[in-house]
C-alpha cells in the first residue's frame, strides 16, 4: 500500500507548469514511475505526483535533424523506431539493456536522466552522442548540455518549479565508431556495476568517452588529442589514455561490485573500445 | 483525493471510484476481486503482476489506477473463453510450466503479448520478453517449451 497523495494529470504543458510553480515543495513528476514508485513503496512521503505523460508536447518524438525525445517518450517507443534503430545503435544498445520488456513499456527516456543514477543505463550512450536538456517552467525555459545536469546521486540542476520538456541529440557522425558495454552482476535486468560507451568522429577528430557507476555522477571525458596518436603510437597513446582515465574515476565497493572490480573493468572495456577504434579503417 | 476511473478489463466496462494512490494491480484484485493477477515484489521485478495494457505487458504495481484511465487492461482472467482454456493455457499444462502456479499468471500475460508481436519467436526471443519474469520452480524451460508450442499450434489466436 502506499500512503495518500493527491494525483494530477494536466493535458497541457502551462496548467502543468503553474501546477509545478504553485506547489514545487510538495509535488513530485511522474513519468513512467518506475523508480518514483519504487520509491513511494520504500516509504518516501509526498503530497501530489504529477503525472506528465497525457501533455502531448511531450509525447514528441522527431527524427529529423537530430532526435528529439519529449518528456513521456517510453524507451520501447526508440526500440520500435526503425529510423533510431538505424541511425542511433548506441542509443539501442543502451535502451536495451534497460530493466525488462514490460519496464521499458513504461521507462521513459527522460525519467532515466531525471532520477539521475550515476548507473542509469542511457546516460552514457545519450552522453557521448550530444544531447542537450531541454527544461521549461512558468517562467520561461533553458538548454542544459547534459554533462552538465548531474549534480550527485539524484541530484540535478533542475529548480524548483522547472520540469525537462525533452531532450535534444545531435545527428550522428556518418564516418564514426562507436560501442556501449555494461557489467551488472546477472544477464538478466540489473543496473550496472559498470557502463562505458564511446564515439569517434572521425572526421571532426572527437573521441569522446562516458562512463556510467564509477563516480558521484556520469562521467564524459574528451580524448580527441589522442587520436592522432592511436595511429602513430598505439601503445604509448593507450597507456595515455588509460592514465588520464583512471585520474578522473572514483568508484566505491557496494553490493554491485568493489572498488577494485570496477577499476578493472573500465580498464577492460577501454581496452576493448580502443582496439576497435585502431580497427577502424578511417583512423 | 480520489476520482472516477473508467476502465475496459477483459472487454467488460467499469466506472469506479478510486482514491489516487492506488495501485492498478489493488483495484484489479481488491475491488474487482480478479485475483489471478499476483501481487509479490512490489518492485516491478518479479513479473507476477503483469497484465496487458492497450495491448502492451505493464506492471501493474508500479502503476496508479488513475494512470490507466480509459485504458483497455487484459489479464489472466480473460484468457480462457466460453470456457475453453487458450491454447497457451493449455500448452504450460502440458508441458509441465507450472508448478506452484504463482507466477504463472504474469508469465502468460508476457507470453500473450510476445505471440501478439512475433508468431513464431526463438527461444531468445522468448528468454528476452520473459526476463522480467521470475519463477522460482521451474527452471524456466517448461515455460520456454510451452509457449514454442504454443506458436506452433497458432496460440497467437486464444482458442483453437
Ligand atoms: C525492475 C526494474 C528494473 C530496472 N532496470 C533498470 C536498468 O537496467 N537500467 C536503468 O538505467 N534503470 C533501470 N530501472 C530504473 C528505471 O526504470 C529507469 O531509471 C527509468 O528510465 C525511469 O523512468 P520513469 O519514466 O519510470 O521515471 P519516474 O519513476 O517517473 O521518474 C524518475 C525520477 O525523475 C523525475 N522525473 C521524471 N520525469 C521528469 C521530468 N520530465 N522532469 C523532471 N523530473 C522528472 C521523477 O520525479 C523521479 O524523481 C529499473 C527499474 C525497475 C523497477
Amino acid at each position: 500500500m502506499l500512503t495518500r497523495f493527491s494525483y494530477i494529470a494536466p493535458d497541457n504543458l502551462e496548467e502543468a507548469l503553474d501546477f509545478l510553480q504553485e506547489n514545487h515543495d510538495s509535488t513530485r513528476i511522474l513519468a513512467g514511475g518506475t523508480d518514483l514508485l519504487v520509491e513511494l513503496y520504500r516509504g518516501e512521503q509526498v503530497e501530489n505526483l504529477l503525472d506528465i505523460k497525457k501533455i502531448p508536447e511531450l509525447q514528441e518524438l522527431d527524427e529529423n535533424d537530430g532526435l528529439y525525445i519529449g518528456a513521456a517518450v517510453p524507451v520501447n517507443a526508440l526500440l520500435e523506431n526503425e529510423t533510431i534503430c538505424s541511425v542511433y545503435p548506441l542509443l539501442v544498445e543502451g535502451a536495451e539493456t534497460l530493466g525488462s520488456y514490460p519496464i521499458r513499456n513504461r521507462a521513459t527516456v527522460v525519467g532515466n536522466i531525471c532520477n539521475a543514477s550515476p548507473a542509469g543505463d542511457l546516460i552514457p550512450p545519450l552522453l557521448v552522442l550530444g544531447t542537450t536538456v531541454h527544461c521549461r517552467s512558468s517562467e520561461g525555459s533553458r538548454e542544459i548540455p547534459l554533462q552538465h545536469f548531474f549534480q550527485g546521486p539524484g541530484s540535478t540542476v533542475l529548480q524548483a518549479g522547472e520540469l525537462v520538456a525533452g531532450i535534444k541529440i545531435k545527428p550522428h557522425p556518418i564516418s564514426s565508431s562507436s560501442g556501449y558495454w555494461k557489467k551488472s552482476r546477472i544477464k538478466g535486468p540489473d543496473l550496472a556495476a559498470v557502463s562505458l560507451a564511446y564515439l569517434v568522429d572521425f572526421r571532426q577528430k572527437i573521441f569522446d568517452l562516458a562512463l556510467g557507476a564509477v563516480a558521484p555522477t556520469p562521467l564524459l571525458l574528451h580524448l580527441g588529442e589522442f587520436l592522432p596518436g592511436l595511429h602513430d603510437d598505439f601503445d604509448r597513446n593507450r597507456g595515455l589514455i588509460l592514465e588520464t582515465v583512471e585520474e578522473r574515476i572514483k568508484p566505491i565497493s557496494d553490493l554491485r561490485g568493489r572498488k577494485e572490480f570496477r577499476e578493472r573493468i573500465v580498464g577492460a572495456y577501454l581496452e576493448r573500445a580502443l582496439e576497435r577504434i585502431q580497427g577502424g579503417e578511417q583512423l | 483525493m480520489s476520482g472516477d476511473l473508467k476502465l475496459m478489463v477483459n472487454g467488460e466496462k467499469y466506472l469506479l471510484q478510486v482514491p489516487d494512490h492506488r495501485t492498478l494491480l489493488e483495484v484489479l484484485r481488491e475491488d474487482l476481486a480478479l485475483t489471478g493477477t499476483k501481487s509479490g515484489c512490489n518492485e516491478g521485478e518479479c513479473g507476477s503482476c503483469t497484465v496487458l495494457i492497450d495491448g502492451r505487458p505493464m506492471n501493474s504495481c508500479l502503476i496508479l489506477a488513475r494512470e490507466v484511465e480509459g485504458s483497455s487492461i487484459e489479464t489472466i482472467e480473460g484468457e480462457a473463453r466460453d470456457q475453453q482454456l487458450s491454447i497457451l493455457q493449455q500448452t504450460f499444462i502440458e508441458t509441465g510450466a507450472v508448478q506452484c502456479g504463482f507466477c504463472t499468471p504474469g508469465m502468460i500475460m508476457a507470453a500473450r503479448a510476445l505471440l501478439d508481436r512475433n508468431d513464431s519467436p526463438s527461444v531468445e526471443d522468448i528468454k528476452e520478453a520473459l526476463a522480467g519474469n521470475l519463477c522460482r520452480c521451474t527452471g524456466y524451460y517448461g515455460i520456454i517449451e510451452a509457449i514454442q508450442l504454443a506458436a506452433r499450434r497458432g496460440g497467437k489466436n486464444h482458442g483453437q
